[in-house]
């Protein structure tokens, strides 16, 4: 290849890595807030198992997914000191602030949530409802309904 | 590891159906397929239901017998007499279901709902008790300054209080709407709870609909505090917590807001919403005040097309260069829900914590009426709230709005089509007190207008702006008192002097005084606003006073290297800029207008350091001048700083002390005309002096 050409492609080709350079740099002179759209809870961990959830329109909520069953509620057996993880994921995934809140206004009775990580307990059987809320301020959230019952309940 | 031994097996309710023969589209098209012949329901209607179950007639499924085949087809192909499929009342009742010339009678039965299992509270209370809870350290930025104003309900409309019901019929959940209440008041009298009488005492103060779980209070009740208690009607839910819920509230003045149509009564302004509430068959709310009950989601769905640009309008063809960006767009300078509050009047817009998201709202693509062929170059003047308006006389009506959370539709971002996002809130000509708000990714999140709004902004937040935060249109008096505001796309705040005289006298200048309020705004001149209005040309000017001049005086300056990606980027701290009000971009015309920051010297466009004569002089005409907040004062040749006497400043390395000291420093732009012209300045800026 002439000389020549080489010279023109090699110039042009540092012209455009110093634009792409600058381009990228302009981008990112300043960290454009990414705000999240949606809370979804996946699924929940109870030891080493887990169950899906699925959201349920009518209620509003994310239910416990019979497995047997796709879009089928499905009560958990309660014993003593039910310990559950609430498993849930942000969208879109780069959004700026990551982190959520956990919280209940149900019966502190029958269970309780801790506000950071979302561990679940239940003191005995019934119903309640969680909710994970985003930390920045778009506020979205989502609930989760939980229901236990005992063999004969 | 999934299933496993803690999921009980449910027992199923199956619906009986047939399986479809050949389509299964819901489609009307049955060309083909010959004459109807018959109609059977196959799915989504049962023979009992519980009362207030929820019934979704769009998943009614019926087999369509035709000549030459079948069809399933849906609900909404559907007729459907009586309409609606009724559950509120208990018995045995019977609906028609039609499809084209062919109906099939359905019977069915509700009873009493005895499957509640428990009951929580409405999820909007759930909401409300988040919004008002403290935040963790790092998550500041979401807590309401003021979390303890408490709930408020109105009293020119029923509240409705319907719990979460939880059912189960055969351990199937069944969703229901409502139930049959029993519900207690409680008045809260000194620091006790006293139990108003079912006979007597309650219907003073409120009208309780148990079927409908509403609650109707009286003028009666105004500025009193009630707990309501709450259960199913029935023995079987006399007993245990899991059947009862209790909220306590304040009752004011105002009309009760569940959704975006009743927000539409705040207007009553734009003849708009009056033809749009009486072609929707709404009685006109003759209102005092607002409070909300819910998450408000402004769709522009439910406002007046008339607000938009749309196919067939008058002021768009095909060839506009805009056309494939118009169609929807919201018009210019239009305010979308606008009250005139009159002398005499008190208006309270209580959010009640709530939020009002009007983040999808469509922008604005045409500024003013003008076509531009590429987006990006608009300003904005949309609003989606207006209180006051355009009033002369002394006395003007009062108006509060307060605890609200708002998320707007423009952040501060690179997308150029932002800058056509909706300013949050215009203040005219009405006493006005913005009280515990936090707004983020507004266009701009608040404005005030003129000598009218005598405005306080308290105990709010703002960040995340794309253009400034705050706009102050000619307003002498705008108080913004322990707040906070980061994050504009400019600066914090722009203040104009609206219609200023030649020598910078008369008009409407604007005044604007922060108290123990945070303000942070770091820029580097590089964000759509500062192209939007054509400040990127004196970017450059500011970085080298910043990096240059100033910093050869102190270790503070008004610039910051910032590291980005590798790269040392200026970054600069705009606080507030005064300028003409008729210019979007740096004009040449003089002006007056103060921004006071706490105890801090002002910058004053007609204050002592631009009119004294004993300084003036000394100050030659088409310089800047610096004032820092705590007074030191300098001008510039553009290399070094001069003294008011001329004289150069002696630089740090030789003092090894910072010449400017204080928060912030005041800077003068083109103050005057040469050569003789020392008074009334071009345009004032303020920047946060920022330790390098």
């Amino acid at each position: 290849m002439k000389k020549s050409v080489i010279l023109i492609i090699s110039t042009l080709s540092l012209v455009a890595i110093i634009l792409i350079g600058l381009l990228f740099q302009r981008a990112e002179v300043y960290n454009e807030t990414i705000y999240v759209q949606k809370v979804v809870c996946t699924s929940i961990r109870i030891g080493d198992d887990y169950y899906d959830t699925f959201w349920n329109e009518r209620s509003q909520r994310y239910l416990v997914e019979n497995p047997e069953e796709p879009e089928k509620e499905a009560p958990l057996l309660f014993i003593d000191q039910l310990t559950i993880d609430v498993i849930y994921e942000i969208q879109p995934m780069d959004a700026s602030t990551q982190t959520v809140t956990f919280s209940t206004n149900s019966d502190v009775s029958i269970a309780s949530i801790e506000e950071a990580t979302g561990r679940i307990v239940f003191y005995k059987p019934g119903i309640a409802t969680f909710t994970i809320t985003a930390n920045d301020n778009n506020n979205e959230s989502a609930k989760l309904k939980i229901r236990t019952k005992t063999l004969d309940g | 590891m999934r299933k496993g031994v803690l999921i009980l097996p449910l027992i199923v309710v199956s619906l009986a159906g047939c399986d479809p023969v050949t389509t299964d589209s819901g489609s009307s098209d049955t060309s083909g397929l010959g004459a109807l012949l018959n109609i059977e329901v196959v799915s989504g209607l049962k023979e009992e239901y519980v009362q207030y179950e929820i019934v979704d007639q769009n998943e009614v499924m019926v087999l369509a017998e035709y000549e030459n085949g079948f069809e399933n087809v849906g609900g909404d192909q559907l007729t459907f007499d009586p309409g609606i499929l009724d559950t509120s009342e208990i018995g045995n009742f019977d609906i028609s279901i039609s499809l084209l010339d062919k109906t099939v009678e359905w019977s069915y039965e509700v009873f009493e709902n005895t499957g509640i299992e428990g009951i929580e509270i409405p999820d909007s209370v759930k909401n409300y008790n988040n919004n008002i809870k403290e935040q963790s350290e790092g998550n500041k930025r979401k807590e309401f300054m003021d979390r303890g104003q408490g709930y408020f309900v109105g009293d020119d409309n029923p509240f409705v209080f319907v719990p979460v019901i939880f059912t189960y019929i055969d351990d199937e959940e069944l969703f229901v709407y409502g139930y049959h209440s029993v519900s207690t008041i409680d008045e809260k009298r000194g620091d006790e709870w006293v139990r108003l009488a079912a006979e007597g005492e309650i219907s003073e103060v409120v009208a309780i609909d148990e079927y409908a779980s509403s609650y109707d209070f009286t003028e009666a009740a105004i500025g009193k505090s009630y707990r309501l208690t709450v259960r199913p009607a029935g023995e079987q839910y006399a007993l245990g917590d899991q059947f009862v819920v209790s909220f306590e509230f304040t009752v004011c003045e105002g009309f009760n807001v569940f959704d975006q149509d009743d927000l539409s009564h705040f207007d009553n302004v734009n003849s708009l919403w009056t033809n749009y509430r009486t072609e929707k068959g709404w009685e006109v709310q003759d209102i005092d005040g607002l409070i909300l009950h819910n998450d408000i989601k402004v769709k522009a769905s439910n406002i007046p097309t008339g607000f938009f640009y749309s196919e067939g309008d008058s002021e768009v063809s095909s060839g506009d260069a805009d056309y494939d960006r118009v169609i929807g767009s919201l018009r210019d300078n239009v305010n979308l829900y606008h009250r005139d509050i009159a002398p005499g009047e008190d208006f309270v817009f209580n959010g009640n914590y709530f939020t009002i998201n009007y983040s999808t709202l469509p922008y604005v693509v045409r500024e003013s009426g003008r076509i531009d062929a590429l987006p990006g170059s608009v300003i904005s003047h949309a609003t989606l709230i207006k209180a006051g308006y355009n009033r002369t006389d002394a006395d003007l009506g009062d108006y509060t709005m307060k605890n609200l959370r708002i998320i707007g539709n423009a952040n501060r971002t690179e997308e150029g089509e932002k800058s056509g996002g909706a300013i949050f809130t215009k203040l005219l000509s009405v006493d006005s007190h913005l009280y515990n708000l936090i707004g983020t990714q507004c266009f701009t999140f608040i404005l005030t207008e003129l000598a009218g709004p005598n405005p306080i902004i308290e105990k709010t937040r703002g960040y995340d702006s794309f253009s400034s935060m705050l706009y102050n249109w000619g307003t002498s008096n705008l108080q913004i008192i322990d707040s906070e505001f980061i994050g504009a796309g400019g600066p914090i705040i722009i203040a104009d002097h609206v219609s200023p005289e030649a020598d910078g006298s008369g008009g409407n200048p604007s005044g604007t005084y922060f108290i123990n309020t945070k303000l942070e705004s770091i820029v580097t001149g590089g964000e759509n606003w500062f192209k939007l209005v054509h400040a990127d040309a004196a970017v450059t000017d500011i970085v080298n006073l910043g990096e240059d001049v100033i910093a050869q005086y102190g270790t503070n300056s008004i610039t910051k290297l910032i590291n980005i990606n590798g790269t040392d980027v200026a970054h600069f701290n705009l606080i507030g800029v005064v300028k003409n009000g008729a210019a979007s971009e740096p004009s040449s015309e003089k002006i007056r207008g103060v921004i006071s920051i706490d105890d801090g010297v002002d910058l004053d466009l007609n204050g002592p350091f631009i009119t004294n004569p004993g300084l003036v002089e000394n100050f030659p005409p088409a310089m800047p001048r610096f004032q820092s907040s705590n007074g030191e004062m300098a001008l510039t040749e553009g290399t070094i700083l001069l003294n008011p006497l001329g004289q150069p400043i002696p630089k740090y390395s030789e003092t090894q002390t910072n010449y400017f000291t204080g928060p912030y420093l005041n800077m003068y732009v083109s103050v005057g005309t040469a050569p003789t012209d020392f008074t009334a300045g071009y345009m004032g800026l303020v920047f946060g002096l920022q330790e390098r």
